[in-house]
């Protein structure tokens, strides 16, 4: 019995201690400085997934060019990413919380899926891209991207590209390259994650995988698999011919960046794309773009990366609506 | 002899009837197939449904056995069914008011209203628990681990 | 073995030490607490890796999926609400043996069935590798199918007293399944428009929803106010006499669990329902499985244990998560600097070592803290529903949310939680819905992607060896418990 009372006023002083953090916190918000508090990364992808590590690391990073705040992640999942997003944009007008955008979600918003929309975001930072290929398994007939599609042209239906997601931003990337070549009848083979799709390609199940460089870097450098053509010619890949050199004149791209709640004033806004380019510049960082086998694509204009983004969205609808996917 | 025609699952069967109805219906709206011959988004949803109105039509047609798991009173089951009911709306109510309400104040309040449905009678219990609990989750799971908690 | 010994003196540090320590007592945790899984543990962890070198980090969370998988069986056992997903299988015959107030006995077999099996998917992993990464990648679409039919076969032996009952409550698992986006379209299913169910239903609310929510719900309506029997012969851990003569259970169970553990995607739920089922298979007296029979525990604690060091394989030789878990243990290595694959063996070597050697500390630690915790188990055991039942239901719903960090996870707890209070009232099972919300995907998908390779013609399923066998298999075990159970009747009544 003793035992429990005392636990009891332990839990009494927890409670105690905590409505005051929290009074504390809530009194912050009416000051002006920035950063006025612990920074918070919403992430709505899965943990240890490329986005969630990006978060991760820019976490990592960040603190000392956030005057030495604490810098956290937090994992939103849910409706294709509405939830997290939905998070962020209640935040309006407070730079303290920021979120990691994707090329999925400008898709998911092409497709209707989320009832959102770049403008609903303050843009801030493209950071990276995660470049697509096309691979194959060492024993494929296959040599070149020109090769995999002629074949697709001479018999139709008879060669099949697997890969991450239907109306996803990797379906759209390979559908683009495939509508640049002619659209010839190639299956393309859904998974549930660019893994299994890797998977699906290395067991023969499919002829090759559309998917992004790190999800396949260590099958290349063992040479169980090969990879046709890059979307973008990388420096780790000097031989390999990107698809402009296979005469098709399009980059589809993978990317992340970070984008804050709406209504964010622009010195906020500026003050923020300072700090985080400052952070994406030190060693630790470049570290884990090396690591991830992540390229900069840095796009900070002010008005930039909301325009392209925007972009984004319409070419989607676009490609969707061409293949018949587009929701409403 | 009345309570074997009670047995009848109408209720159930007209339940089930209705799911497998709603999947019918709403896989009409779905893109018809793969390009290249594989079955569509379709095909599945609507096997789903026929099985489940074959079900729902076997459960009321088939001969009555001896009623399976029917060994309560049907005077206090009765009573009793309101108190669960209750314990749902109370369980819907914590999590219609957490965005609003502090945790430290709804969650005590969800496990203490819980234990007195439940048939806790002890004041002190009825107290000490939930805010011991509280307690403990506050410092386990946001303190040491660090749980994101809406 | 030179190679190994430097490996295992490289984790005899204090700070490795301390490292598999932790992982496994938060993993143990991770386990019992519903709703927390291996998974949202790795998770939680995963920022604190980035602070220790790559040795201890992958120490730590080996550690902690290892003892996560039997975490989830303490909660299993002990109240009959699965802690995690791999799990659900303990509670058929674990939740029984406590009701006859046997807590410590049943939480002695699946600690020792555990280590066991996770003694022996760590051989499995150091001992073939290779030929096992080479064989996993080998499972296509058509194979999948079959492991899924095969699968939800089991339901035969889940249904009860009353097949049709499962059947339907099959059913509405797989309609659980179908809501969400359509893997190979990109259609929503039964989102009726909201992109809060884009997503689809995730398997640990319908877990929560079944077992705590429902079954507090129950203990609401009947009122029992009275306790769990406790001082029974068997509150105490078992002798080791009767934890080795489980022995042929807890080999079938890790051999199921290895084979299936290496497929990615197949993953530890499954591989502890077959291993269970397996078991009732072979028995002599299968009707005792369902009431508390030892082996009903040893099998699936030793097959979801074993599940953990097989789904390292395709990770280490192939840089492919088999699971969700995996998938998180994958980042924390990409953070690292450590590129799981091919090379990975001949690159860093001496980390690889070190992995296996942390493995087998990381079981033995395993033990001895699962081993430490039982007296307390069986003290919570003696909490009296009307007090326990709540917690439960408040720290499972803080799970679910925590899983995700989607609030809609919660309320589809809530929405199981009434579905099952419902179901158990009609008398209807639950685990054939849980079967068919988690076998699902792998039936359908994979049949249509099948077809799709294929171009239409099923013949794709019968000229494959593995999935023809399978679905063999699968319809001989569907049918031969309602074949036998109307013989029975008709010798019953001639």
């Amino acid at each position: 019995m003793k035992d429990r009372t005392c636990r009891f006023a332990t839990g009494a002083g927890w409670v105690l201690a905590l409505v005051v953090v929290v009074g504390a916190a809530c009194g912050d918000r009416q000051e002006v400085a920035f950063p006025g508090r612990a920074i918070e990364i919403v992430s709505w992808a899965t943990p240890g997934g490329p986005s969630d590590l990006l978060a991760r690391a820019l976490a990592a990073e960040a603190p000392p060019h956030f005057d030495g705040q604490r810098v956290t992640v937090s994992t939103r999942q849910g409706g294709a990413g509405a939830v997290g997003m939905q998070y962020l944009t209640r935040r309006a007008g407070d730079p303290h919380v920021l979120g990691v955008f994707t090329a999925s979600g400008t898709v998911n918003i092409a497709t209707g899926r989320i009832p959102f929309d770049p403008g609903d975001f303050t843009p801030i930072l493209r950071i990276q891209v995660d470049p697509f290929l096309v691979a194959v398994r060492d024993e494929s007939p296959f040599r070149t991207l020109n090769g995999l599609f002629e074949a697709a042209t001479a018999a139709p239906g008879s060669v099949s590209v697997s890969g991450f997601g239907a109306a996803s931003a990797h379906s759209l990337g390979f559908a683009r390259l495939r509508g640049a070549a002619g659209s010839p009848d190639i299956r393309w083979i859904a998974y549930e994650g660019s893994g299994d799709a890797v998977v699906a390609a290395l067991g023969g199940h499919t002829d090759a995988v559309h998917t992004n460089y790190n999800i396949v870097r260590e099958h290349l450098r063992a040479g169980t698999m090969r990879v046709l053509a890059t979307a973008l010619p990388l420096h780790a890949l000097p031989r390999t011919p990107s698809y402009a050199d296979e005469g098709f004149d399009l980059t589809p791209a993978h990317w992340r960046g970070v984008v804050g709640p709406p209504d964010l004033p622009p010195a906020l806004r500026d003050d923020l794309r300072r700090r985080l380019l400052a952070t994406i510049e030190t060693p630790g960082f470049r570290e884990y773009m090396e690591r991830a086998a992540m390229e900069y694509a840095v796009m900070d204009g002010p008005e930039s990366f909301g325009a392209w983004m925007a972009g984004e969205v319409a070419t989607s609808r676009e490609l969707l609506a061409g293949l018949g996917l587009v929701g409403e | 002899m009345s309570r074997r025609r009670g047995a009848r699952p109408w209720v159930e069967a007209g339940v089930f009837a209705a799911i497998a109805a709603l999947i019918l219906v709403d896989s009409g709206g779905y893109p018809k197939a793969l390009p290249g011959g594989g079955p569509g988004p379709a095909f599945f949803p609507r096997l789903l449904g026929v099985m489940l109105l074959g079900c729902a039509a076997a459960l009321v047609l088939r001969p009555l056995r001896e009623a399976a798991g029917r060994k309560t009173d049907p005077k206090t089951t009765r009573r009793r069914t309101g108190r669960a009911l209750l314990g749902m709306l109370w369980v819907a109510a914590f999590l219609a008011g957490a965005p609003f309400i502090p945790r430290l104040v709804a969650l005590p309040l969800l496990v203490g209203g819980l234990m007195a449905l439940a048939g806790e009678r002890s004041p002190l219990l009825l107290a000490a628990v939930p805010l011991v609990f509280t307690a403990l989750v506050e410092v386990g799971f946001v303190t040491l681990l660090g749980v994101p908690l809406p | 073995m030179a190679d190994f010994l430097s490996g295992l003196l490289s984790v005899l540090t204090p700070g490795s030490l301390l490292s598999i320590l932790a992982g496994s007592v938060l993993g143990v945790f991770a386990g019992a607490v519903p709703g927390l899984s291996s998974t949202v543990g790795l998770a939680l962890v995963l920022p604190v890796t980035f602070a220790l070198d790559p040795a201890p980090a992958l120490l730590m969370m080996i550690s902690l999926y290892m003892a996560a998988e039997y975490g989830g069986s303490i909660t299993a056992v002990a109240i009959g609400v699965p802690g995690s997903s791999p799990a659900l299988a303990t509670t058929f015959d674990g939740y029984p043996m406590t009701r006859r107030g046997e807590v410590g006995r049943a939480l002695g077999i699946s600690l020792f069935s555990s280590m066991s099996g996770g003694l022996l998917g760590t051989i499995l992993l150091v001992a073939a590798l290779a030929p096992l990464a080479r064989a996993a990648i080998a499972f296509g679409p058509a194979e999948f199918f079959g492991l899924g039919v095969f699968g939800l076969a089991i339901v035969a032996n889940l249904v009860g007293k009353d097949p049709l009952k499962g059947i339907v409550s099959a059913l509405l698992g797989l309609t659980a399944f179908v809501v969400g986006l359509d893997v190979l379209t990109g259609a929503p299913r039964l989102t009726f428009g909201s992109s809060l169910l884009m997503d689809g239903l995730a398997l640990v609310p319908m877990l929560i929803g079944f077992f705590a929510i429902a079954e507090a719900l129950e203990s609401i309506a009947s009122g029992r106010r009275r306790t769990r029997r406790l001082a029974g012969a068997g509150s105490g851990f078992p002798r080791l006499r009767e934890l080795l003569g489980l022995w042929p259970s807890i080999l079938r169970g890790s051999a199921i669990g290895g084979l299936i553990g290496v497929i990615p995607g197949a993953g530890a739920t499954i591989a502890s329902i077959v291993a269970w089922n397996e078991e009732r298979r072979v028995a002599k007296r299968p009707e005792r499985f369902g009431q508390g029979e030892p082996a009903g525990i040893a099998a699936p604690e030793a097959a979801n244990n074993a599940c953990v060091g097989a789904a390292m394989i395709p990770l280490l030789a192939l840089g492919i998560p088999g699971s969700a878990s995996a998938a998180v243990l994958l980042g924390g290595l990409t953070v690292q600097g450590v590129a799981p694959g091919p090379l990975l063996m001949t690159e860093r070597a001496g980390l690889v070592y070190a992995l296996y050697a942390g493995f087998f500390i990381a079981v033995a630690t395993m033990f001895a803290v699962g081993r430490l915790g039982i007296p307390l188990w069986v003290r919570v055991v003696a909490i009296r529903p009307a007090i326990l039942m709540p917690m439960i239901v408040a720290v499972s719903l803080i799970g679910a949310t925590a899983l995700r960090g989607n609030p809609a996870d919660a309320w589809a707890a809530l929405f199981f939680g009434i579905i099952g209070f419902a179901l158990l009232r009609r008398g209807y099972p639950l685990a054939p819905a849980v079967l068919g919300l988690i076998l699902g995907p792998m039936i359908e998908t994979n049949y249509r992607r099948a077809l799709t390779l294929s171009s239409g013609s099923h013949a794709v399923f019968a000229e494959n060896p593995i999935c023809l066998i399978l679905l063999v298999f699968g319809l001989l075990s569907f049918a031969a418990p309602m074949v036998r159970n109307r013989l029975g009747r008709q010798r019953a009544t001639p």
